[in-house]
């Protein structure tokens, strides 16, 4: 009895102490001997990928957000680029230049030149999901007409970082920007089709002598088929796009409505649309905007309900409008980014199986009815324009 | 030699005796005296710990005129009527005569009496109830207990004005003879419980007991836990407090401290405060107090396990600062955290010994101008010195003494394993010490019930205060419960 307890007790203590050398946890780095990465940036090079990336440096990082002094400052990041057939070996290429570990971790943005985005970029990817060098939601930007590489190198007076610029624009819920994981969901999802974000650099500006400021505009709509670039949506319809995957969040919005003294401007409240697919009369897709709105400039002279009703159905047209104008670029380009074709997999199964042979063109034919339910909010606040004589 | 056990008529022959009793005890006085019926007697007492006043002025002129009859028969009657002050119980054992000598009495022998008569001369010389030193409140009694132990049980008795708070006296100690006494409140503990301690209690062997810690590692049996098992205190209102939840409590003679049985992990987070304020303050107060303990022990290596193994759980901007803090320090992580906290404990026992008048200078020399110069230095990093003085703070929220001892031991424990595997190492440890938590028992009391025990009627007292009319609803008082075996765990 004695016995088999004192063997059983050796062997939990063997197995535990064989937990605590397989665990790989034996791998810690000191800060100071690491890279933190916040982008990374892959493009053609030939016939080779040309990996880069850019590192903070530890000393300079508080200066962040605050400008520095000009003349002989020391530049506040590293930038580290290899070449290589596969990104392991760029990678590879990369530690022999780089003098400390690099840590991913806290990677927040992955540019990627058009000239590779046309290719296809999902060969690319596989290396950034599997290895800890990345994490999922690293934001996927696609550099127009340019290289990632030089969206990397891209610093601004204010934000010295390309990813800053991003981190504040999504975080106000400005622009959608889709993940790495979310790109890896749609691209297994049935619709093969997302738009993700496309970058427009701002030309340099002259601003106070000494002064040369770079300007990052992400915008949506780099439309991707499975994992290669087919084109851009306009900047409306990418406005348009926002709208219905975000919700309105705070929108400044001219609906072209003529008020008292000029065009009435609105700011738009709402949640995401929601899209549903229906069966009666045939398969169409339903889509329902619901917002509010608040009357910023110029309000039209609002005696009582009548006249409210009158201003709430000019701004459902003007939103349907916007919607319909997206959706017809969308089913021309037969681009399903809303993922329809996983709502019908999912809701009408049996239709499904008989379109999912030939999607784009049906998606492409597929009737979408558009509903826009726009709500006038703070009817207390001032109804008349000050500039408006009695 | 002859052997003697028990007192003679003759007052030479005993009085021989007892000098050969005392040979060496040059602190006893041998103070003859006669009758006014010229009857030889002597008086014996230490002049060290006796009221002199009383010897001098009533029992020398009272046995000066005591008159005793002719017929010895009615001695000891005359005795009584005649000397008033002495006890009703006389002594004929050395033995017996031989305590209440060295207890602070007078003994009173007589010629041709082969009895001793002890009157109580005893003056208590020492520290009267003082302010508490160690446990501090803000509101509440500002008393504490003293050495001497018949002081300390009238405090308890002018606390509980109740025929059913029992004080068992019993004397400890093979050499020392010390008195202690073990209090409980009858009807309120549980009869098992008392039992058991009464088993402990007699069943210690030891030279002295000086000072109610000794007896700790022979009430618990059990040497081999950093946990206290058994809480002390020097406040007579926690002490009540103990006996209303049904458990006991052990004063020695000499030691100003208390020891409340049995005592579970909870016990020692609780404050006298958490019960004179508003419940949801002292609710709020007693949950920092956990979270105090938690960082006490894990702050360090939580720092470790996050910037060198596991960065990614820490914000963006956060990492920057760390890593500018650390960008010129010479020394790895756990190696500066090591450093630093044997230093910690190095001043907190440095300032603990020293008198007060010096002890808050060298923590400003310590806590000021050390971390700022061996920051500037380059030595170490500021984040280093937050962390550990942070650390050092939440020690010090922990109101007991004896768990705050565990917080240090074990944050060495987790600085070690966080520093070789990261987050992994550090739940590692935490359950190790969970683990250990949950096997441990204070005289047959689980040390984590009510909460692991899952009695969750009693959980009100626990994490948070409870208001009044909760706490006295409280259906179950502690209790010993019996291991899944069947017997009673050893604990």
């Amino acid at each position: 009895m004695n016995q088999s307890r004192r063997s059983i007790t050796i062997f939990m203590v063997f197995v535990l102490s064989v937990s605590l050398v397989i665990s790989g946890c034996w791998d810690g780095h000191e800060l100071n001997d690491q890279y933190i990465i916040l982008g990374f940036s892959i493009d053609k090079a030939g016939d080779k990928i040309r990996l880069s990336i850019r590192t903070v440096k530890g000393a300079a990082a508080p200066s962040m957000g605050k400008k520095e002094d000009s003349g002989s400052e020391e530049l506040a990041f590293n930038i580290f680029s290899a070449e290589g057939d596969s990104i392991s070996d760029a990678a590879k290429g990369l530690d022999h230049l780089a003098t400390r570990y690099i840590y991913g971790g806290h990677t927040q943005v992955l540019f990627i030149g058009e000239e590779l985005a046309r290719e296809g970029i999902m060969p690319y990817l596989d290396y950034f999901i599997r290895n800890r060098l990345s994490r999922d939601t690293s934001w996927i930007v696609i550099a127009k007409n340019g290289k990632g590489e030089d969206l990397l190198t891209l610093t601004d007076e204010h934000i010295k970082y390309p990813s800053k610029t991003i981190d504040d624009l999504v975080r106000k819920k400005t622009i959608h920007v889709p993940n790495l994981f979310e790109f890896l969901l749609n691209y297994h999802g049935d619709s093969m089709t997302q738009a993700l974000a496309f970058d427009q650099r701002g030309k340099e500006k002259t601003g106070p002598p000494g002064f040369q400021i770079n300007q990052l505009y992400i915008q949506q709509g780099a439309l991707f088929r499975e994992d290669k670039l087919v084109g851009y949506l306009s900047d409306t319809d990418s406005e348009t796009y926002n709208w219905l995957q975000d919700g309105f969040h705070n929108v400044n919005f001219d609906p072209g409505i003529a008020g008292d003294t000029g065009d009435v401007g609105l700011l738009l409240k709402g949640n995401p649309a929601s899209i549903k697919i229906m069966k009666r009369d045939g398969l169409s897709v339903n889509i329902e905007v619901n917002l509010d709105f608040y009357i910023m400039e110029n309000a039209p002279s609002l005696q009582g309900p009548k006249e409210i009703g009158e201003l709430e159905e000019s701004v459902d047209r003007v939103l349907e409008q916007r919607v319909r104008s997206l959706f017809t670029t969308l089913q021309q380009e037969k681009m399903d980014v809303f993922n329809i074709a996983e709502k019908v997999h999912a809701y009408q199964n049996k239709r499904w199986q008989e379109l999912k042979n030939n999607w784009p063109e049906n998606y492409a034919q597929l009737p979408i009815q558009i509903h826009v339910y726009s709500h006038y909010r703070n009817p207390i606040t001032m109804s008349k324009s000050p500039a408006q004589k009695d | 030699m002859r052997e003697q056990n028990a007192l003679v008529s003759s007052l030479a022959e005993n009085v021989q005796h007892l000098r050969e009793l005392l040979q060496g005890c040059d602190d006893f006085v041998f103070r003859p005296f006669v009758t006014a019926t010229n009857t030889q007697g002597m008086l014996v007492f230490t002049p060290l710990s006796i009221d002199s006043d009383l010897i001098s002025q009533t029992i020398l002129p009272s046995l000066y005129r005591l008159e005793l009859p002719p017929q010895k028969a009615l001695w000891l009657k005359a005795l009584k009527i005649a000397l008033p002050f002495l006890p009703e119980k006389s002594f004929s054992q050395w033995e017996d005569i031989l305590m209440e000598l060295m207890d602070g009495n007078t003994l009173v022998l007589l010629d041709g009496v082969n009895e001793g008569f002890m009157a109580a001369t005893k003056k208590n010389a020492g520290r009267s109830i003082e302010k508490p030193l160690i446990e501090a409140v803000i509101r509440g009694p500002q008393e504490a207990f003293a050495e001497a132990l018949n002081l300390n049980l009238a405090v308890m008795r002018c606390r509980i004005k109740n025929s059913k708070l029992k004080i068992n006296r019993l004397t400890l100690g093979e050499d020392s003879k010390s008195n202690i006494a073990l209090i409980y409140l009858e009807d309120t503990i549980q009869p098992e419980l008392l039992t058991e301690i009464r088993n402990r209690l007699t069943s210690i062997k030891l030279p002295s007991a000086q000072e109610s810690g000794f007896l700790i590692e022979f009430l618990t049996r059990n040497t081999y836990t950093p946990f206290p098992l058994i809480q002390s205190t020097e406040r007579p209102d926690k002490v009540v407090a103990a006996l209303l939840e049904g458990r006991a409590t052990i004063l020695v003679d000499g030691s100003p401290f208390a020891l409340l049985l049995p005592s579970v992990f909870w016990h020692f987070f609780q404050s006298s405060d958490d019960y004179f304020q508003h419940f949801l303050l002292g609710s709020v107060i007693r949950i920092l107090r956990y979270v105090a303990y938690f960082f006490a022990i894990c702050l360090p290596g939580l720092y470790i396990a996050f910037t060198v193994f596991q960065p990614e759980m820490l914000p963006l901007r956060f990492l920057f600062t760390l890593s500018t803090a650390r960008e010129n320090v010479p020394f790895t992580t756990w190696v500066e955290a090591m450093t630093m906290l044997v230093i910690l404990d190095i001043f907190r026992e440095a300032v603990l010994r020293l008198p007060s008048t010096i002890g808050p200078a060298i923590g400003i020399v310590g806590a000021l101008v050390m971390g700022e110069a061996a920051v500037s230095a380059g030595v170490i990093s500021p984040l280093m010195v937050i962390i550990l003085s942070f650390t050092a703070v939440a020690t010090f929220a922990v109101p007991n003494e004896d768990i705050r001892g565990t917080a240090r031991m074990f944050s060495y424990l987790i600085l070690f394993l966080s520093a070789s595997l990261g987050l992994y190492g550090l739940i590692l440890g935490i359950s190790a010490i969970l683990l250990h938590l949950c096997s441990l028992e204070s005289i047959g009391v689980p040390y984590t019930s009510p909460i692991a025990t899952m009695h969750t009627k009693e959980w009100s007292d626990v994490l948070g205060r409870a208001p009044w009319h909760v706490l006295n609803r409280k259906p179950q008082r502690i209790k010993i419960q019996f291991g899944t075996s069947g017997r009673r765990s050893k604990s």
